[in-house]
């Protein structure tokens, strides 16, 4: 069973999402505070953090800076609400993995909880390791950085998990519903061609400046990391 | 006109009017004494060869030479002496004989005693002189070459510095008025570096009448400041205090809703309670953001932001929430890569979002293009579908806040939409231009200007 930190100032909202989550098969634990909440962090081993962006005292911003420090890859969904956030988490480099805005759908909110957890589960057999490596490209795992032959490339969060999630499964085929289920969540129909250019566009950043092509397509397929 | 250049010729112009009366006055002044002096002069002269004739004898014929020698050179005075009777007892000049004396006029002199009159520029003067026993009828005439010429000198220097004052005047006055006019500069070259991202700087206040300018000023800062913030806690309240209540509604009515899928009237109550619910949080949503986008523009914070990776981190979100959309991206970037554009993020991803939901919204079968291309000079962004259309009155007036067009039985809307799209494009410089046939589809264009 997951354990889930839930941290929420407004009693309603935070018992609801209690019945919820527990209702979804999760073990919850409640704070009111982020301080609570970090010393809750501190003391028991939860699976993934969900907190509000506005909480009394400290707020969901310094929570989460404060948690990265002391681990670096446990999940943290964010609540946001619209008008608060100043356009700072446009960026989103505050270290939340995802982030809601409230008001929000509940099978939403599950299926992001369930895809956090899913992608920490991926990463957990590898998650001694620090680094992603293939060919000349490198990821940084804690850092988020990546690098190419000695290069610095900046990304996304999005176009980063992308990457990772290529670089997890590397020289094998996936298909674009394996990549918009793992990256973004998404359970779609093939009505749209956005994995196509998502990939095209991270094509652009990761492979068009070098010689060797790294990512590639395989027609009626999928997508594939291999050298040619 | 400026304020300054209009006090500098009210001023010139008023101080001008009072030097010229002030001229004007001395020179009639000088005009009417010379005149007066003038006849005393003329009337002493004759009474002094009245004398000389009467008194000391001296032979008419000797005046009558001093006359005609004299009167050339210096100032002499035609008399001519009748007796009671109005017989010509002397004249100085028969010949040129100034002043003719009629009995009429001789008349006169005898029955006023003094005459004084002007003939042409000659000054005359008859009177009626006693000497001894006898009473004389005198007449005098003379030209007042010397008075003319000095009136003619005062005119000539009066008209030089009178013209030579103005222009000092003008001088002065514009250097009073700049002087005067200096603080209002002051004002408001420093009221001018107040901005809504300053609003909690103030004016200098001071003691005279700027200084009280200024403190109304600052009143008026106070109170904009104050109203300004209200607005801002308003919109942070609305974002946060409406929608965490919202959330926790929807929250329990979806909860609710799985444990009563076998009891329909429950189920369907609920169901139209979660859709209301959905309705009030996109126009709260709507609402906050149009708040947001009427900011000033000042305290905006524009970035350069990349186009595709805006539109695919939108559209991946979009997904997520509509799994069913058919969304459909076309990139056609030439050689080189599209350029970034200088743009506040998070307004734009707010009007690209609503465009696409309209698009998906009002096309039959939810689907839509998104179609990003660069032009010379400018990015281009097209939506299109091929939905039901929108009327051609309606085209004018979808923009205008929370009206819904004829096509509002179609979609539920909040009205508010379209009308932040507008106001975030103005906010980019860039323009919106819709080309929509009913039946075949819309399609709505933004160019966004490059560099």
């Amino acid at each position: 069973m997951h354990r889930i930190l839930v941290v929420e100032d407004d009693e309603r909202l935070a018992s609801v999402l209690y019945k919820g989550l527990i209702g979804e098969g999760f073990s919850v634990t409640m704070a009111t505070d982020a301080e609570k909440g970090f010393e809750l962090f501190q003391s028991v081993k939860f699976d993934l953090i969900l907190t509000d962006l506005v909480l009394p005292g400290e707020d969901g911003i310094e929570l989460c800076k404060k948690i990265r420090r002391e681990g670096p890859d446990i999940p943290i969904l964010m609540l946001t609400a619209l008008g608060t956030t100043d356009d700072k988490l446009v960026g989103f480099d505050v270290g939340a993995d995802d982030y809601l805005v409230k008001p929000f759908d509940f099978r939403e909110l599950f299926a992001r909880i369930k895809s956090l957890l899913r992608r920490k589960m991926a990463g957990a057999d590898s998650s001694l390791q620090e680094e992603l490596r293939y060919a000349d490209l490198l990821v940084h795992l804690s850092q988020k950085k990546v690098i190419r032959s000695e290069m610095e490339i900046l990304l996304t969060p999005k176009e980063f998990n992308l990457l990772v999630f290529l670089l997890r499964n590397p020289e094998q085929i996936l298909s674009r519903e394996e990549i918009a289920k793992e990256v973004w969540g998404l359970e779609f129909d093939t009505g749209t061609n956005f994995i196509d250019v998502y990939i095209n566009y991270l094509r652009k950043k990761i492979d068009k400046p070098f010689e060797i092509q790294l990512i590639q397509t395989r027609p009626g397929m999928g997508f594939i990391l291999q050298k040619p | 006109m400026k304020i300054q250049l209009r006090i500098t010729l009210l001023f010139t112009a008023l101080s001008a009017a009072i030097l010229l009366v002030f001229m004007l006055l001395i020179y009639f002044f000088s005009s009417q004494n010379r005149t007066e002096d003038f006849f005393n002069t003329i009337e002493a002269e004759a009474v002094t060869k009245v004398s000389l004739l009467k008194e000391s004898g001296l032979s008419p014929e000797i005046l009558q030479t001093l006359y005609k020698n004299n009167r050339d050179q210096i100032l002499e005075v035609e008399v001519a002496i009748y007796n009671q009777n109005f017989a010509l007892l002397y004249h100085d000049d028969v010949e040129v004989d100034l002043v003719k004396e009629t009995d009429s006029l001789l008349q006169e002199i005898r029955d006023k005693g003094k005459v004084r009159w002007k003939q042409q520029e000659l000054q005359v003067s008859g009177f009626v002189h006693p000497v001894g026993s006898q009473t004389y009828l005198v007449t005098a005439a003379a030209l007042d070459r010397q008075g003319f010429k000095n009136l003619d000198n005062l005119k000539n220097t009066m008209a030089f510095l009178g013209l030579g004052g103005i222009v000092f005047l003008y001088l002065i006055g514009r250097y009073f008025s700049k002087k005067s006019l200096e603080p209002v500069g002051e004002l408001s070259a420093e009221a001018q570096k107040i901005t809504a991202k300053n609003l909690h700087l103030r004016l200098r206040e001071g003691p005279d009448e700027i200084g009280q300018l200024a403190a109304t000023f600052n009143s008026m800062l106070e109170r904009l400041e104050t109203s300004f913030q209200a607005q801002q806690q308003f919109v942070s309240y609305l974002g946060h205090e409406i929608q965490t209540p919202l959330a926790a509604i929807r929250g329990d009515l979806e909860l609710t809703l799985e444990k009563n899928q076998s009891n329909p009237e429950i189920y369907h109550v609920l169901e139209s309670l979660l859709a209301d619910s959905q309705t009030l949080s996109k126009l709260c949503g709507d609402l906050i953001d149009l708040a947001k986008a009427n900011y000033d523009k000042s305290i905006i914070q524009f970035a350069k932001v990349s186009m595709e990776a805006l539109i695919l981190d939108l559209v991946g979100e979009l997904l997520r929430q509509q799994p069913e959309a058919k969304i459909h991206l076309s990139f056609e970037e030439k050689e080189d890569e599209f350029p970034q554009i200088m743009a506040n993020p998070y307004l734009l991803s707010i009007a690209i979002k609503n465009l696409l939901e309209n698009s998906l919204k009002y096309s039959s079968n939810g689907s839509c293009q998104v179609i990003l291309r660069n032009e010379e000079k400018c990015l281009v962004l097209q939506v299109k579908d091929q939905g039901i259309g929108i009327p051609e009155e309606d085209q004018q007036r979808i923009f205008e806040p929370f009206y819904r067009g004829k096509n509002k039985g179609f979609a539920k809307g909040t009205g508010v939409g379209l009308t932040l799209v507008k106001r975030i494009a103005d906010l980019h410089k860039t323009s919106i231009s819709i080309d929509s046939e009913i039946g075949m589809g819309t399609t709505v264009t933004i160019r966004f200007p490059i560099g």
